[in-house]
């Protein structure tokens, strides 16, 4: 679990961060999102010590970040960030094994951990691990940045805009294998954004900050459905509210065996592990009102109707 | 997009043939050096002026007019063939027939002429050798060779010329006469390059923390950059001057200094001048390298919980490395040519050769003092851009 209590850091006149208060529950994705100077990366970098904060304190776990050296906090909490920051001199092998060769692993240990790494994030190790940075996609670098800030096994990891200057289909891939990866190894991640669709997608708690206030933070349901006045809810959207709540849910939910529906031969299909909101969009491209849901091995499951997908009662604010 | 050479319409790239506007000046303008100035002169003795040789008379000895097939066949071939590596190849093989050719005549020529006789290399010889040489610049240019691989040519180049030179081919001509009277020749290089990068070595060891520190400190810089390009601003010889004067004080206020070899005049002036002359191009390179740093990986770098020292040594330096490198280069070349005036102040190096040459009006040794030099500077630079390159090496 990652305390913030009384966080304030205060740069000459100006208060970056005031007095935040948050608490991230091990394991989860938490989002901090807001508009840029609000102090969200403030925030971040205060919870590895790049930047110090003028009052409060955080815990980890209970533990005071400030009963360690900042290098040492540092090399046990993962670190990315927009523009990957990748070593430009070492290869991806090396790049990946920086953290662990600043604690002093043994070589074997190095090798057996960048081959997982690649591996998790499909990559093929001969292809990949003696290849130099600039030879890579944007989407393969940032890939490597993410291997980079897990590789020394780290519980908390720490993302600042990472998919940022991603394009926007390798910028959905990558949240998703990223969502994957965190729930297999059940690290917790504080990822800074200013892009409300990848707070709602990626995060277990969203939270929301302006003029370096934390002005709302709640699961990405409770913050849709119920927005503060004012800045949070402009920034969750007025009229995208039903379709980001839609995209919160799946098809499975609200699926009915096909006898109960006005049953047609041909029905187009959607997968039941899609969101509601892309199986509304199915309904309109179809112009149907019934659409048949298969599994992912192509089994009939049922059906989903328009009906279910407007009736669904809790997406109404 | 070529700007110089294009296809002729109708002509074949296959056929690899083209018309290259620069290989065509610089051919025209080989002719007219061959037709005007004279290829080698012949001296009555060692100081007084040559007159030159005719080329019909040059065109009587068979290596000569082995020489001139070569060049007509290279000039055409620098004018309209297009692969590089043909022209590369017949420019080279011109250049060295011209060195072969000047060296046999020597003893016919000089046949009783007296014993002060001298046959010595003409406008023609060097003007048509720097064109020879553009040529196969522009080929290597062209052909887009690394800088390791244009070592290795230049290297096989100077072996070659000096397989020439020791066979005893030139030893009738001017400049190698005056060879031959410089028994010192070598180590006086070896005293070239060591004034030229003694100096150097001290101006890295601090220049590059000074650079580093103007890096960080807004202040330091706007109080360094500036005096260091003063003492840039000093000329060469006037700053041999304002050395001696401090210098020979202080050897004479502490005795042990002149045991040591420090003198006011001699290496101690010519060092501690191109020491500081060092610095602006070390600091100002190294402050540049440092700026140029992609913020993203520091931060990387610092957020992976790297200390100040880790992130200097495995991350700052090798990726200012590029940068710092070709500001070395310029001090060493810098240097290796500065070095020569320091021959003035007796400092030793080919320098010597170039102020006695011009005492005694005797150009060959003039020339003894000056080829080195320029040669020394030439592969130092190219040694640098090979090692420039190497730091690049895979990071695009």
């Amino acid at each position: 679990m990652i305390e913030l209590k009384q966080l304030t850091r205060v740069f000459g006149e100006r208060t970056a961060v005031d007095q935040l208060n948050l608490t991230v529950n091990s394991g989860e994705i938490c989002a901090l999102i807001g508009t840029s100077g609000c102090g969200k990366s403030t925030t971040l970098k205060m919870i590895n010590r790049l930047i110090e904060p003028t009052s409060g304190t955080v815990l980890i776990n209970g533990e005071d970040i400030r009963d360690q050296s900042p290098e040492l906090l540092r090399r046990r909490i993962g670190y990315a960030i927009q523009g990957v920051g990748l070593f430009p001199h070492r290869s991806v092998y090396d790049n990946i094994a920086t953290v662990p060769r600043l604690l002093n692993w043994s070589r074997q240990e190095i090798d057996a951990r960048v081959r997982e790494l690649l591996e998790l994030l499909k990559m093929p190790f001969e292809t990949f691990a003696h290849q130099y940075p600039h030879r890579l996609s944007g989407g393969e670098q940032q890939r490597i940045g993410v291997a980079r800030a897990l590789a020394a096994r780290p519980e908390l990891l720490l993302m600042d805009e990472p998919f940022g200057a991603l394009d926007p289909l390798t910028r959905e891939r990558l949240q998703g294998e990223l969502k994957q990866i965190q729930r297999m190894l059940g690290i917790t991640v504080i990822l800074v954004t200013h892009d409300m669709e990848e707070a709602i997608r990626l995060a277990d708690q969203v939270a929301v900050m302006d003029a370096g206030r934390l002005l709302q933070s709640g699961t990405p349901q409770a913050l849709l459905r119920n927005p503060r006045e004012g800045f949070v809810s402009q920034l969750v959207g007025g009229e995208d509210r039903a379709l980001r709540l839609l995209a919160l849910r799946r098809v499975d939910e609200l699926v009915q065996p096909l006898d109960q529906l006005s049953f047609e031969a041909e029905l187009p299909t959607v997968s039941s592990g899609m969101s509601l909101r892309d199986a509304l969009a199915r309904h309109l491209w179809y112009g149907q009102n019934c659409l048949r849901v298969v599994d992912d091995a192509g089994n009939t499951l049922g059906g989903i109707s328009l009906d279910a997908i407007l009736n669904a009662e809790d997406q109404r604010p | 997009m070529p700007l110089v050479s294009y296809q002729v319409p109708g002509a074949s790239a296959r056929a690899g043939i083209t018309f290259d506007r620069l290989g065509a000046t610089l051919s025209t303008l080989t002719l007219i050096a061959l037709v005007l100035l004279p290829v080698v002169t012949l001296q009555p003795n060692r100081i007084l002026p040559g007159e030159g040789v005719e080329l019909e008379q040059l065109a009587r000895y068979p290596t000569f007019m082995l020489f001139l097939g070569l060049l007509i066949l290279t000039l055409t071939g620098v004018t309209v063939v297009s692969r590089h590596w043909i022209r590369l190849g017949l420019a080279t093989l011109t250049l060295l027939a011209l060195v072969v050719a000047t060296g046999s005549i020597a003893s016919p020529l000089l046949d009783n002429r007296g014993a002060f006789a001298r046959l010595a290399l003409g406008s023609g010889f060097w003007a048509i050798g720097l064109l020879l040489g553009l040529m196969m610049t522009d080929a290597v240019v062209k052909m887009g060779l690394s800088a390791r691989w244009r070592l290795v040519i230049v290297t096989v180049c100077l072996g070659a010329i000096v397989s020439v030179l020791s066979s005893g081919l030139w030893d009738h001509l001017s400049l190698m006469l005056e060879y031959r009277n410089q028994e010192r020749f070598w180590a006086q290089g070896g005293r070239h390059l060591l004034l030229a990068f003694g100096s150097v070595l001290p101006a890295l060891l601090i220049g590059v923390p000074l650079g580093i520190g103007c890096h960080r400190s807004a202040a330091l810089r706007t109080f360094m950059i500036p005096l260091l390009s003063l003492l840039q601003t000093i000329p060469s010889l006037a700053m041999f001057g304002l050395l001696m004067i401090p210098l020979t004080l202080l050897t004479q206020a502490f005795p042990v200094l002149n045991e040591l070899g420090i003198r006011g005049i001699g290496a101690a002036p010519a060092v501690l001048a191109l020491f500081l002359y060092s610095l602006l191009p070390i600091v100002s390179n190294t402050a540049a390298g440092f700026d140029g740093l992609n913020p993203a990986v520091i931060d990387a770098a610092r957020g992976m919980g790297m200390n100040a020292r880790q992130r200097l040594w495995q991350v700052q330096l090798p990726l200012a490395l590029p940068v710092m490198l070709s500001g070395l280069r310029i001090v060493v070349t810098m240097n290796i040519g500065l070095v020569a005036v320091a021959g003035l102040i007796g400092g030793g190096g080919y320098g010597t050769y170039i102020f006695q040459g011009l005492g005694q009006t005797a150009t060959d040794l003039v020339l003894l003092g000056t080829l080195p030099t320029i040669v020394l500077a030439f592969v130092a630079a190219l040694v640098i851009d090979t090692l420039i390159e190497f730091s690049r090496k895979e990071r695009g």
